[in-house]
């Protein structure tokens, strides 16, 4: 197998809870996240249910016991928190450590509240320094004290699928030891409203792969694993799973709607079973991105069975516990999975009853106690963006 | 109707950055999407917000479009129907 | 294994995009910003095609058909773009019309375009390129990493080339942000500009390769700057064996004061005896300037030459083996590119 890249550290904080155990708990009582928009001022408060973090921003900075200041956006705060979990104690005097974040929106929650300001009186405007993708990266850098390597991506939807993906390759071409790799997005107003209008909001709480689904819920959170390759695993780390492979494909039909075939997915999920070396019978369940757009869901179904064909694993989207959380979605689900082998469970595929007619398959219903070897987690972002990862329990 | 169809052409043409395109160019019958003029499912969504925006009509599903956005006289007759 | 640049296509504030040309006329900025000179878009692409397309797509586009083209590639195997604020426009007039119209009336087209991947997106589309497709966002390391990604894939095997562009677009409302900032302040501070280049990577050198990048690296607020950065050039020029007599290179000198000394510093330290040139006065300051500094190196290599318009100082070289790009923003991010003669 080479050398492999061990997972050695997780950290989340989602609608269901600010820690890894949180959101475990929730997942297993089978608690969804979603619910109305408290903490942001939108004609579409009390309209488009969302997985929305309850704590303010100076709830958030008392919880890093750090100064709330402006300085902060609540994207930074909320990556910093997860950050802060999945790096523990363990990662601070190692020798070459990086860091991967990813966001789509990055601080734009901050500079729509000042924005008026700004073309009104062309002054507050301090946000412009952290309006761009790169400022809560930095500043989880700087919190962590990780220096070696700093950098962001932004693919939409597929983002932290792809931070991993590129922590993996850093690892393997030895140009790091150990790297924090995830993702953001805090919610906004300008993602409420961008999503509003391609029609692809639910107003009820999103029914992922139903005959009857109406589009997606957003959420906000921030998720982070921490990655080692196997020959620099330290005494005092703790395994927790290994990436077996990964794959980037692209779509290449439409900016924002997957094709309906699937070819970017179907392509995606392929080349990552190919590499990771394995029969596609031995994937015990796939995390799917199931965003519940009518869209997604069908494209996503359909390349499922042009893969799996007669023997499709557990499948199911973990979506109506979180909502959509864009940029964190990947590196959220990654968690999930990363769970799903430790504690051998496949969650259930919330608010679903009747099967897609177009599909062969129904989701998981009820959480599974069950063995899990590998856990296939699927990605997919605007821009015909499609990242499928394999995580394997040993 | 033949003063609405003009205004709707006009409306189609500024929203949808039809630069290139004359008023007479665009034929009432002629399909707009596909193969008549090329329009997508992400022109389809800006001519909903058009209806709601200067005819205060409200469609909720994506999916009614593509009847009302047949042609500009289908949709010239749907505003007709549906305006209060 | 070596990685070969071998087809440009690059859109900036200077007449960049005819290969053949190198800086021969200089455009110097006009009020508040570097604005881009505009190629004719309908000769590269289909009047249905423009209609929903800002600016930035229109020369990413523009510039990606032409380094492909160059390089003979009719698909490459990776698609990998750079870009600190990525499609500013259509950010900026969805965030208006929401505050505008409080909330209603919005339409999707501007919201679909302002992800930082559209034109990464919208390559692929174009091309029918299902292969990897990757947008890195990260200030002043955004056109770096994507260059290292390649590098790092074609080194393992994974691809044998790629598309690799830097890409920024500064606009109208943006600047007035920035120039409320020290850095970008007016007189006194550095010149916003943008670029949109392009590179085709290849792990075999042509015929009409420029150069190849030997070696890259990126420095994050290093703690004590200026021996820091000398520390990692000196360990670069040994670790590929260079000789300083016929290498030139390249700093993004900016007008601020701060960064200036740190060029100012390391150039006293390491290159006395070497031609020094700058290129923010042509490209303007942006995050992905070092894409107009990468185009620059490969030109000087394959041509020979070192216009007039870039020196900072001279000296005397007969013949250029090497060119180096140190380049800052903001203090913070730092980068390190080697390039080398074919």
């Amino acid at each position: 197998m080479g050398n492999r890249i061990a997972i050695t550290g997780l950290g989340i904080v989602s609608a269901l809870g600010m820690n890894v155990s949180e959101n475990l708990d929730s997942l297993k009582k089978g608690i969804s996240g979603i619910s109305s928009l408290a903490l942001l001022d939108s004609v579409y408060k009390n309209i488009l249910p969302v997985g929305e973090i309850k704590k303010t921003d100076k709830q958030l900075a008392d919880i890093l016991q750090i100064t709330y200041s402006e300085e902060y956006t609540r994207t930074a705060l909320l990556a910093m928190i997860a950050a802060k979990e999945a790096w523990g104690v363990s990662g601070n005097n190692t020798d070459r450590s990086g860091i991967i974040s990813a966001t789509t929106v990055a601080g734009m929650r901050t500079s729509e509240q000042h924005y008026v300001d700004f073309l009104q009186h062309k002054d507050k405007s301090h946000f412009v320094e952290t309006h761009d993708a790169g400022d809560s990266t930095e500043k989880v850098a700087d919190y962590l004290g990780i220096n070696d390597f700093v950098t962001t991506i932004s693919t939409a939807c597929s983002s932290s699928a792809n931070s991993i993906m590129l922590g993996a390759r850093l690892l393997k071409a030895n140009k790091l030891d150990r790297v924090l790799v995830g993702g953001v997005d805090a919610l906004s107003l300008f993602t409420i409203n961008g999503f509003n209008t391609l029609m692809i909001l639910d107003k009820e709480p999103c029914r992922s792969f139903d005959d009857d689904r109406a589009g997606l819920n957003l959420g906000e959170a921030a998720a982070f694993l921490q990655l080692v390759p196997e020959d620099k695993l330290r005494k005092t780390d703790h395994v927790y799973g290994y990436i077996a492979a990964y794959a980037n494909a692209n779509d290449a039909y439409h900016q924002t709607a997957s094709s309906p075939e699937g070819v970017g997915a179907t392509l995606a999920m392929q080349k990552a079973i190919d590499l990771a070396g394995i029969e596609k019978s031995e994937v015990d369940y796939i995390n799917a991105h199931g965003t519940a757009t009518h869209n997604n869901d069908l494209s996503e179904g359909l390349s499922i069975m042009k893969v799996f064909g007669d023997e499709i694993p557990a499948v199911s989207s973990t979506k109506p516990f979180t909502g959509h959380t864009l940029a964190a979605a990947g590196a959220v689900e990654a968690v999930f999975s990363v769970l799903s082998l430790q504690k051998g469970l496949i969650y259930p595929n919330l608010n679903f009853s009747n099967q897609m007619k177009e599909l062969s398959f129904s989701p998981v219903v009820k959480l599974l106690q069950t063995n899990v070897k590998y856990v296939l987690s699927n990605s997919f972002g605007f821009g015909g963006n499609n990242s499928s990862i394999i995580y394997s329990g040993d | 109707m033949d003063k609405l169809i003009q205004e709707l052409k006009e409306e189609i043409i500024e929203a949808l950055n039809l630069e290139d395109m004359e008023i007479d160019e665009i034929d009432e019958e002629q399909a707009l999407f596909g193969d008549g003029l090329g329009l997508d499912s992400i022109d389809a969504l800006e001519l909903i917000v058009l209806l709601e925006k200067n005819y205060g009509i409200k469609i909720e599903d994506p999916k009614q479009g593509k009847d009302i956005f047949y042609s500009v006289k289908s949709m010239a007759e749907y505003i007709t129907a549906h305006q209060k | 294994m070596s990685v070969y640049i071998n087809g440009i296509g690059i859109i900036s504030p200077q007449e960049t995009i005819d290969n053949n040309k190198f800086l021969e006329k200089i455009y110097p900025f006009d009020k508040d910003y570097f604005k881009m000179i505009e190629p004719a878009y309908k000769e590269y692409i289909a009047p249905r095609d423009l209609r929903r397309m800002s600016k930035i797509l229109r020369n990413g586009i523009v510039a990606g058909k032409i380094a492909l083209k160059e390089s003979q590639l009719a698909m490459p195997q990776a698609i990998i773009t750079g870009t600190g604020l990525g499609c500013a426009i259509d950010t900026e007039k969805f965030l208006i019309k929401m505050i505008e119209n409080k909330e209603k009336f919005l339409t999707p087209s501007s919201f679909i375009q302002s992800t930082h991947n559209t034109l990464g997106g919208s390559i692929a589309i174009g091309l029918g390129c299902h292969e990897y497709n990757m947008t890195y966002v990260h200030r002043g390391f955004s056109f770096e990493t994507a260059l290292l990604d390649a590098q790092m894939m074609m080194q393992t095997g994974e691809i044998n080339n790629a598309l690799v562009g830097g890409f920024d677009e500064m606009t109208d409302n943006h600047i007035q942000l920035l120039q409320a900032t020290e850095m970008y302040k007016p007189n006194s501070g550095t010149v916003a500009g943008q670029v949109s280049g392009f590179f085709v990577l290849e792990n075999e050198k042509k015929s009409n390769s420029y150069a190849k990048l030997l070696d890259l690296e990126m420095i994050y607020k290093p703690k004590q700057t200026v021996s820091t950065v000398s520390g990692r050039i000196e360990k670069m020029l040994l670790d590929h064996k260079i000789n300083k007599e016929n290498l030139v290179i390249v700093m993004g000198y900016n007008g601020v004061k701060a960064e200036e000394d740190v060029y100012q510093s390391i150039s006293k330290q390491l290159f006395e005896h070497q031609s020094i040139t700058h290129f923010k006065h042509l490209s303007g300051e942006s995050y992905t300037a070092s894409a107009f500094a990468f185009w620059m190196a490969a030109q000087m290599l394959k041509k020979q030459n070192i216009p007039q318009a870039i020196l900072y100082s001279e000296k005397r070289i007969s013949k250029i083996e090497n060119v180096l790009i140190y380049n800052q923003y903001q203090k913070t991010e730092h980068s390190l590119m080697l390039l080398g003669k074919c």
